[in-house]
């Protein structure tokens, strides 16, 4: 993950001994720039305090970490999954990514049943706070190829969408009278499953709808 | 006899609504072509303020946000902004949002406090965490970020 930098042959002066790694040049092409404007609006006092800290050697080296291997912005920690990050904001179409594509059915079963357990945990309530879908995504991401990663979470979305809204209509059948938040049985729910939902769905451009027209709007 | 039969209906039917918890018997009865829900839908929002991130020559500062709960089943955002109040004497920085489903994008941001509109998560479900990540262009950047998130939601 790390680089090593040393010498001073690149003309930048924080020269690398591994300068044609991905990561390097990912986050040369990506950064030095925008650092080298940096520096050339920097007051006497902020240059003096950046080359105490290291100048611009120790600083692309802090920028290279969050850049893996291959070159893909992946964060401090490695938080964000390779292919799932779009660059620059509004650089590249959301139509790219928002697009349903083949998710597996393992894939899709673990978010039905993640959803099935938050929604009896909270009482059909949407909270972020407990929320365990990020992992989801997460794990499904790293199954795929990074050229499906997007595309397939955003098709896993539309699914958990559906999912809940299945499981929200079953306990309204059940009790009309019940609201989110409020306890239910929640056997109610061994009546949904994903086969059941899923048989139910169409796709319409880049979401599912219901194939019967069983809301009044 | 027929008030007596009345009065048994009555409290039966009152014993269905108030007081007999939803049964798995009934839910039994329960397919996907019967349900029957008025839909709603609306709008809605949240904004959740970051600590004081601290961004030293170039290493990344971030912050987690949760979401808290959400209104609806389905949701669609509608927009992403992030205002930036930077302290002074900060450099330019890269400001970073990650999303629930791990979608991210980039803005390259000023030295004023500004607030930055990402495009790049409309659509999505905002439920869950977020994370707004600080690097430094320079020295150092110091900056306390206010995310605001807008969705349309329905039941």
């Amino acid at each position: 993950m790390s680089i090593s930098i040393s010498g001073n042959s690149y003309g930048h002066g924080y020269v690398s001994s591994s300068v044609n790694n991905k990561q390097y040049k990912v986050a040369e092409e990506t950064c030095l720039a925008d650092v080298i404007a940096e520096e050339a609006m920097m007051t006497p006092e902020q240059k003096m305090m950046y080359e105490l800290m290291g100048g611009r050697e120790a600083h692309m080296k802090n920028l290279m970490r969050s850049y893996n291997s291959d070159g893909d912005y992946i964060g401090p920690g490695g938080i964000i999954v390779p292919g799932m990050h779009h660059g620059r904001s509004g650089s590249t179409d959301r139509s790219t990514w928002q697009q349903i594509i083949s998710v597996s059915d393992e894939a899709r079963q673990k978010m039905f049943d993640n959803v099935k357990r938050e929604f009896i945990q909270e009482n059909g309530i949407s909270n972020g706070d407990t929320t365990k879908r990020s992992k989801i995504f997460r794990e499904y991401q790293l199954s795929v190829k990074k050229e499906d990663r997007a595309k397939g979470t955003w098709t896993l979305q539309q699914y958990e969408g559906k999912y809940r809204s299945a499981m929200y209509a079953a306990v309204k059948a059940a009790n009309p009278d019940w609201e989110p938040g409020q306890s239910f049985d929640s056997s109610i729910l061994d009546s949904v499953t994903r086969e059941s939902v899923e048989s139910n769905l169409v796709q319409s451009g880049n979401q599912f709808v219901r194939k019967s027209v069983d809301y009044s709007v | 006899m027929k008030r007596k039969l009345s009065l048994l209906l009555v409290v039966t039917l009152l014993c269905t609504l108030f007081v007999t918890p939803v049964s798995a018997a009934e839910a039994a009865n329960y397919t996907e072509d019967q349900a029957v829900v008025t839909a709603t839908s609306g709008s809605n929002y949240f904004s959740k303020i970051t600590p004081k991130l601290n961004s030293l020559n170039g290493s990344a500062a971030m912050a987690k946000l949760s979401s808290g709960s959400c209104s609806g089943n389905e949701r669609s955002i509608t927009s992403v902004t992030v205002n930036c109040r930077v302290s002074s004497g900060s450099s330019r920085f890269y400001l970073t949002v990650v999303s629930p489903s791990g979608n991210s994008a980039t803005i390259l941001a000023g030295t004023n406090s500004t607030t930055y509109t990402f495009s790049d998560f409309i659509g999505e479900d905002p439920k869950g965490e977020w994370y707004v990540i600080v690097e430094s262009l320079g020295a150092v950047t110091t900056v306390t970020a206010t995310l605001k998130v807008n969705y349309n939601y329905f039941y």
